[in-house]
């Protein structure tokens, strides 16, 4: 209660300072003109002349409000309106250069001559330009200008994401078009089902591993929050000189995420819309009915007499899809406003509906922005607020079991028995997934709710104060209705139950933000040095049975210095301490430095006419990861088993026992990871050829997990400690490339290219050892142990057993041992078994290609992954006769048909996973209209996902990446499919 | 620029924001306690004082020390059945004695109880720290010495079972201290826990005090006593069966309270078992408790149809076990054997090898559907006789497998007492010993047998007399001890070849001396 006071009391000191210093009446002056307009010159009685005309994009024809138009050499000048149309007053007769210029686009200049009284007219159509040198990057706490930027950020902007039609999360506009940031979604196009998203490799093995997520300034933001329609870009920081900003939670990168705000205009309106429909890539290839039976004809099977024919022919698989579900989306956006207080609404609905029957979700969000003026210009108010309320169904159980089923059930069992109830049989781990499908429902209803308020005071024309206060909100409440007739309840009894059967479970988090910083920009002679101070305070509180929370304060600062736009330098630092932490080693420093050279700048440069900019960058970054849960430090008292005891009424009693539930660790602190980045940016051929190349080189220190405790002297064999090292290097390449560049057609062409190279340095220290960790457990029937070991001086995620070598003549498994001889398994040992490959790709590249002609444009989009292996789960147990009677995969009496023996995990089931993937394939239309009610439509239609190469026999090679069990495609699983969507943008 | 005295306030009040809400972190989590705000009043003591026993239910079945004691004997086996229970060997190595430092279920054990030790070790630390006779815990005087040496007694329990498991071990009294601490011989931890146990015996509870029921009571001291002296001559090489024989005979003169043996072999397994005067120590159980360990794991999948619950067909008897019994010995009903058929006439039915065939348990582990192969990779669903030692009562019923888990029980008493005299005279049966064994074994058989199954002096040789523990005490983790006591557990039976002398003890699991270096590994281990 006492820090929420404090909280309040703050928050409160800062707004009522802020009222003090309005109402002070000396501050009515040295007001900073916040628009470029120039004062026009009303003095002279000369006859002049009047210049008006339009600003358009050169490419889609469309006008660009706040474009400059100004008269060189005079200083008078103007800008665009809403409808990009300009003029410019008071000309005094001449010839003068008039240059035009937007954000983002390249700057044109005409010559022209006026005459007095002439209204000359002079319209301009910019160019975008490849690179914007002048475009502003979000970075943290503030904007910079791309070319003052030292660290290695890339930015993506609304016209180059994807398409919204079938993207699951927003994040996904931008997969595959970050050199180093890898966004996988292990279960397809399940609505219900995360994104991984990891960049530069896995850089811990226990704290968090995703990239911190910024909605417009607030972190911690959920994705889930946003519409993909709102987001105007996404920026990410890549390397550790620019995440180390945001210090405690930069680790894994950071991704700021900037939604569309209103500007002044008159207000206007803008429709997204599209429908989406799926169909499945690949299916298991299990026996049909058919073959089902005739293998049970076999004479010599030795399963005969337990398969049985019951006579239907099912496609279990089939059974559990949905035939083309629709989706739909339709998002419903309104802004305008004037210069001083302008706003933007939206609205979207969502329904997303799988091609897994009786699963969906369906969501509504809304999201309102106002930035407001006053007070002389010197203070701002921008105030954001969001909302998305969502109910969504799952596959039940939610592990996917239900198509682990469909791989095993007997093809000739019917889903419904002739008299309409669901067909049942008893076995080992055997139920009818339609039925489970239709009798349990299984789902949630979710709510989040986002507000943030950031006031801006203007102190001086080169010094601001801000004071943010966000809050959020994240609900969800769980339930499982069973059918009363559901074999479940009534499994092994008489059907007894006469009340369906409920459970609920619900969840909540409360987040709070409270962020004061103040900016200060020195300019002389050449020298700009622009500095930010601040200070953070957020926490987390959490409710789901028992209640926790957690708290991260934080000061920080940082300096920016460039000289003549050449020599740029960058230095931040970050004080930080999370509530999570030992009682001795709370805080952390994260510091970080960074440098540019923009060569191109160089005097020496000028004659070298193939280079337009050149920048050479070089940055170290510390940051620090506390992705862990609270109290892990402290000494916990847990409940063990119960017992009965003689109470003092002198009867017995059960009551529970107590114990210590875990080593306690004091000195728990920061895991740790100190970040090299050098990078090169160049621009080429008049702007036809750019790219950005970065060499990275990160260490994570103390990395926290469990490790081995002494046993004894200690309680539990594991102590959540701070002890190994791990290292990724690594290379990103992005070039961009526009080799036609005509007036009816353009081509573009971007490639990404990524490597990483993990490396486990160490897992020990003197009193905490692991040399390595068995993992990737592979269970029954047959417990076939671990798959996976962590080992020191090795890359996470790397396969380990046996070696196979070949097959007894009568279908026996042989390995090889230690000393390369083929044995059979009771022969195999420990240390016979050995490293066999690795789950996580080595590289990653992808290629994306707009054709634009006239108004049509084509984007194809292919990435890939590469060099990795994958551990094919569902051969083990299903490609393997002995698991007859049970229905299994056509490979069983194929491709291993030799093998007579019992599963078991060995190489013979890794498979090499690398693939491309035609992802996106978009064609799309943009209508030119010079309508008074329609200003733009846009119409397209999209393909994901549509074509897979690979040598990969699974469904799909794209398996789950994050953790420590990277490759490993299980036999519970999601469906995997393509999908095409026909949507369009409207304006009005 | 121009400074006034409002940049001034901006910047105090920017500056004040930043100090005053700084730098508290301090955590709050509900409902979690911690080690020092835990201790409040009387049922937290109790709540702590108990840990330990639940802990050692735990470790008596759900662990695996069990199938470490039972596994790597010649009565009980997990053989491979078709696709199941392979495990990647862990069982056949059992089997085999071909475990290593790496084998799973050492480690599990080693960990299990030195996690007990850690429990009691931060009891008696606590509890030395507060006044417990302060009013709000309000224990007498006499009772807090009472507890520290149930605690102390408690905690050589465990110790007695490190030295049977591992031999030579760190003895360890306080939670985290030392650090990497180094192994004691087994002769040093033999005769530390011998003094832990006899100086504190007789501060604690008998069986005739209020609320001793499930604790460590003196005639349970005595009977650890009594277990460390038989195998004394194994432990340390120094044979102890004098002191054995008269720790036997505190427990036999009732000085140590009133224990008879039960009219039924089964009457100290039985789910209201709290009321037998046999058992010494029996760990306190509710329903679904301890007893399921022996019994899920040997049961069929389709024995629902028999007892409403079905199992995972692991545990089977080894053939020589099963036919160790004679067919009028009454101890044999424990075994599930032939067709399976309810008292109702239901029929279970095989799923695996013979699926849709009624299920029929046979005697032998081996691959009827190929060659008939009998080893521990060539099971089948059916293979085996199933023990159901601990009764399985219906479902419904109140007191549905929530037998106590026995340790110690009488019967053990008379067989190890009759056992010492026989060592001390040259091996052979003295008249006592052969009164004490058929005392004991007279009630497996009907009346009208029992004259022909009664033992004579030349009847009881050491080999009957191993041969009559294991038929008493199958199922309750003697069978390894014994039969290294009695000199066969290195010796060969069914799929078990000799074994090395090293094997006798297990070695110090990987796991913890690849993270102490002072732990040195047993010998014959590397």
């Amino acid at each position: 209660m006492k820090n929420r006071y404090k909280y309040r009391i703050i928050c409160f000191a800062l707004l009522i300072g802020m009222a003090l210093i309005w109402s002070s009446p000396s501050y009515g002056q040295n007001v900073r003109p916040l628009f470029a307009e120039v004062e026009s010159g009303s003095i002279t009685p000369v006859q002049t002349g009047t210049i008006i005309g339009k600003v358009t994009d050169a490419s889609t024809g469309a006008t660009l409000p706040g474009a400059n138009v100004v008269i060189e050499g005079i200083q008078k000048g103007t800008a665009t309106g809403v409808n990009g149309q300009y003029r410019i007053e008071n000309v005094s007769p001449g010839s003068y250069t008039l240059v035009a210029s937007f954000l983002g686009y390249k700057e044109n200049s005409k010559d022209i001559t006026i005459a007095a009284d002439e209204t000359l007219t002079v319209n301009f159509a910019l160019q975008e330009s490849a690179v914007g040198l002048e475009e502003l990057v979000v970075v943290g706490y503030g904007t910079q200008e791309r070319k003052e930027l030292t660290g290695s950020v890339t930015t993506i902007k609304e016209e180059d994401f994807k398409e919204t039609g079938g993207i699951i999360e927003p994040i996904q506009l931008i997969q595959g078009k970050v050199a180093g940031l890898q966004i996988t979604r292990p279960s397809g196009m399940d609505p219900n089902a995360g994104t991984e998203i990891q960049l530069r490799g896995l850089s811990t093995l226990r704290a968090g591993a995703e990239p911190l997520i910024i909605v417009d300034g607030i972190p911690g933001g959920d994705l889930r929050n946003i519409a993909s329609e709102d987001i105007k870009s996404i920026d990410v920081l890549r390397d550790g000189s620019a995440a180390a900003i945001y210090g405690a939670r930069a680790s894994n990168g950071v991704i700021l995420i900037t939604t569309k705000r209103g500007q002044a205009s008159a207000p206007t309106f803008d429709y997204w819309g599209y429908v989406t429909t799926q169909q499945v890539t690949r299916k298991p290839r299990v026996l049909t009915a058919e073959e089902y039976v005739a293998l049970a004809e076999e004479p010599d099977n030795p399963y005969s007499a337990s398969m049985t024919d019951f006579g239907a022919d099912t496609d279990w698989f089939t059974a559990m899809l949905n035939d083309y579900p629709v989706s739909q989306s339709h998002t419903l956006s309104m802004k305008g406003g004037t210069e001083n207080t302008n706003y933007r609404v939206s609205v979207n609905y969502r329904d997303m509906q799988p091609i897994v029957m009786k699963t969906w979700r369906k969501e509504g969000r809304t999201r309102v922005n106002i930035n407001h003026r006053g007070l002389n210009d010197r203070l701002t108010f921008q105030l954001d607020l969001s909302s998305t309320f969502a109910t969504a169904r799952y596959m039940t159980p939610d592990n996917y079991g239900g198509f682990q089923q469909s791989l095993k059930r007997n093809p000739t069992l019917p889903v419904k028995n002739p008299d309409g109830t669901f067909n049942e049989i008893e076995g080992w781990n055997t139920y009818n997934p339609v039925a489970r499908q239709v009798q349990h429902e299984r789902g949630d209803k979710w709510r989040y709710l986002n507000g943030g308020l950031k006031t801006t005071y203007s102190i001086q024309k080169n010094w601001d104060a801000s004071v943010r206060v966000a809050t959020t909100r994240d609900d969800n409440v769980g339930h499982q209705y069973i059918d009363r007739n559901a074999w479940a309840l009534n499994q092994g009894q008489e059907n007894t139950q006469v009340q369906d059967n409920v459970s609920t479970w619900g969840d909540s988090h409360i987040e709070r933000l409270l962020e004061s910083t103040t900016t200060y920009l020195f300019e002389h002679s050449g020298h700009r040095l622009r500095g930010m101070a601040g200070y953070s305070y957020q926490d987390f509180a959490r409710e789901r049975q028992s209640s926790s929370s957690s708290k991260l304060i934080a000061f920080f600062g940082r300096a920016n210095y460039s000289f003549n736009d050449t020599y740029l330098l960058s230095a931040s630092v970050r004080r930080e301490g999370s509530s999570k932490f030992g009682e001795n080693s709370k805080w952390g420093v994260f510091p970080a430095v960074s440098a540019g050279w923009r060569i191109s700048e160089e005097p020496f440069m000028e004659s070298i006419d193939i280079v337009d900019d050149l920048k050479l960058r070089i940055g170290y970054g510390v940051t620090g990861n506390q992705g862990i849960d609270p109290f892990l430090s402290k000494a916990r008292i847990g409940g063990g088993g119960w017992y009965q005891v003689w109470n003092t009424n002198g009867y017995y009693q059960w009551i529970q026992t107590y114990g210590l539930s875990n080593n306690p660790n004091p000195n728990l602190r920061w895991e740790e990871k100190y970040e090299w980045n050098i990078g090169l940016d160049f621009t080429l051929l008049n702007d036809r050829l750019s790219g950005t190349i970065d060499l990275y080189d990160r260490t994570t220190k103390d990395l926290l997990f469990d490790y081995t405790a002494q046993i004894p002297p200690m309680i539990h064999d594991n102590i959540f400690a701070n002890v190994g090292t791990m290292e990724n290097k690594g290379i990103e390449v992005t070039l961009e490339a526009s080799p036609v560049q005509s007036r009816d057609f353009s081509w573009k062409s971007t490639v990404t290219f990524s490597h990483n190279r993990n490396k486990l340095e160490s897992l020990s220290n003197e009193v905490y050892k692991r040399s390595y960790q068995d993992t990737g457990w592979l269970t029954g029937p047959g417990s076939l142990g671990s798959s996976v070991r962590i080992q020191e001086e090795k890359p996470v995620g790397s396969f380990y057993g046996r070696k196979f070598a070949g097959f007894t003549e009568d279908g026996q498994w042989l390995f090889y041992n230690q000393n390369g001889e083929a044995v059979t398994d009771d022969q195999i040992t420990e240390e016979d078994k050995q490293f066999l490959g690795n789950g996580l790709p080595k590289y990653f590249a992808s290629w994306t290609n707009t054709f634009g002609y006239k108004n049509i444009s084509l984007t194809l989009f292919l990435r890939g992954s590469f060099l990795f292996e994958i551990l094919n789960m569902k051969e083990i147990y299903f490609g393997n006769k002995q698991f007859l009677p049970n229905n299994v995969l056509k490979s069983a009496i194929t491709k291993h048909d030799q093998l007579n023996d019992k599963p078991q995990f060995s190489d013979y089931y890794l498979e090499n996973g690398d693939y491309v993937k035609f992802d996106t394939i978009t064609l799309a239309y943009n209508f030119s209209l010079s309508n008074a009610i329609v200003r733009n439509l846009r119409v397209y239609a999209t393909g994901q996902n549509l074509v897979t190469i690979t040598g990969y026999s699974g469904i799909d090679p794209e398996v789950e990446r994050g953790g420590l069990t990277p490759g490993i495609d299980g036999v519970r699983y999601f469906p995997r499919s393509r999908s095409v969507s026909i949507g369009a943008k409207i304006g009005f | 620029m121009k400074i006034t005295c409002n940049h001034i306030l901006i910047l105090a009040i920017t500056t004040l924001a930043a100090v005053t809400s700084c730098t508290d972190l301090t955590e709050t989590m509900y409902p979690q306690v911690t080690q020092d705000n835990f201790l409040r009043e009387r049922s937290d003591v109790k709540a702590a004082f108990f840990r330990a026993y639940p802990h050692t239910n735990w470790l008596l079945t759900w662990n695996n020390m069990k199938n470490l004691q039972e596994l790597s004997a010649d009565q009980l086996a997990i053989p491979q059945k078709g696709r199941h229970w392979f495990d990647n060997g862990i069982y056949v190595r059992l089997h085999r004695h071909t475990w290593t430092p790496e084998h799973p279920q050492i480690w599990d054990a080693w960990n299990g109880l030195y996690q007990g030790i850690g429990y009691l070790n931060q009891n008696l630390e606590d509890f030395a720290k507060i006044d417990l006779t302060q009013p709000q815990f309000g224990y007498a005087a006499s009772d807090t010495t009472e507890m520290m040496a149930e605690l102390r007694i408690f905690r050589a329990w465990y110790y007695l079972k490190l030295i049977d498991l591992f031999g030579n071990v760190p003895v360890i009294t306080k939670v985290g201290e030392p650090q990497s601490p180094p192994i004691q011989s087994r002769d040093e931890v033999f005769a530390w826990v011998e003094q832990q146990i006899t100086d504190n015996v007789d501060q604690i509870l008998t069986k005739d005090d209020n609320g001793s029921y499930g604790r460590i009571t003196q005639a349970a001291a005595w009977t650890m006593l009594a277990k460390l002296y038989m195998n004394a001559e194994v432990y340390t090489g120094t044979a102890r069966w004098e002191d054995a024989v008269a720790a036997c005979d505190k427990i036999l003169s009732g000085q140590v309270g009133s224990y008879s043996l039960d009219p039924s072999w089964q009457d100290p397994f039985k789910s209201d078992n709290d009321k037998s005067e046999e058992n010494i120590w029996a760990l306190v159980n509710g329903r679904w408790g301890g007893a399921w360990s022996f019994i899920g794991p040997a049961l069929h999948y389709s024995h629902d149809v028999l007892f409403g619950v079905s199992g995972w067909n692991g545990y089977v008897t080894q053939e020589a076990a099963f036919k160790a019994y004679q067919d009028n010995d009454l101890r044999k009903n424990q075994f599930l054997i032939g067709l399976q058929v309810s008292a109702t006439g239901d029929t279970a039915y095989a799923t695996e090898e013979y699926a849709g065939q009624p299920l029929e348990l046979v005697p032998y582990i081996a691959r009827m559907t190929d060659q008939g192969q009998s080893d521990m990779t060539s099971g089948e669903e059916n293979s085996g006789a199933r023990a159901i030692k601990y009764p399985l009562l219906n479902p419904n019923d109140p007191l549905f497998l929530a037998s106590d888990i026995v340790l110690y029980r009488l019967a053990d008493i008379y067989l190890m007492k009759a056992e010492a005299l026989m060592r001390l005279n040259g091996n052979k049966a003295t008249q006592e010993a052969v009164d004490l064994v058929n005392a004991m074994r007279e009630r497996s058989f009907e009346p009208a047998d029992w004259p022909a199954e009664a033992y004579t002096t030349s009847t009881l040789t050491m080999d009957t007399l191993l041969a009559e523990r294991g038929r008493e005490f199958f199922w309750e983790s003697w069978r390894r001890q014994d039969m290294i006591r009695f000199g066969k557990f290195t010796g060969s039976w069914w799929d078990k070849q000799p074994s090395d002398a090293t094997r006798r003890i297990f070695p110090i699991p990987r796991r913890a001396t690849a993270s102490n270096s002072n732990l040195e590994q047993n010998p014959g281990y590397n």
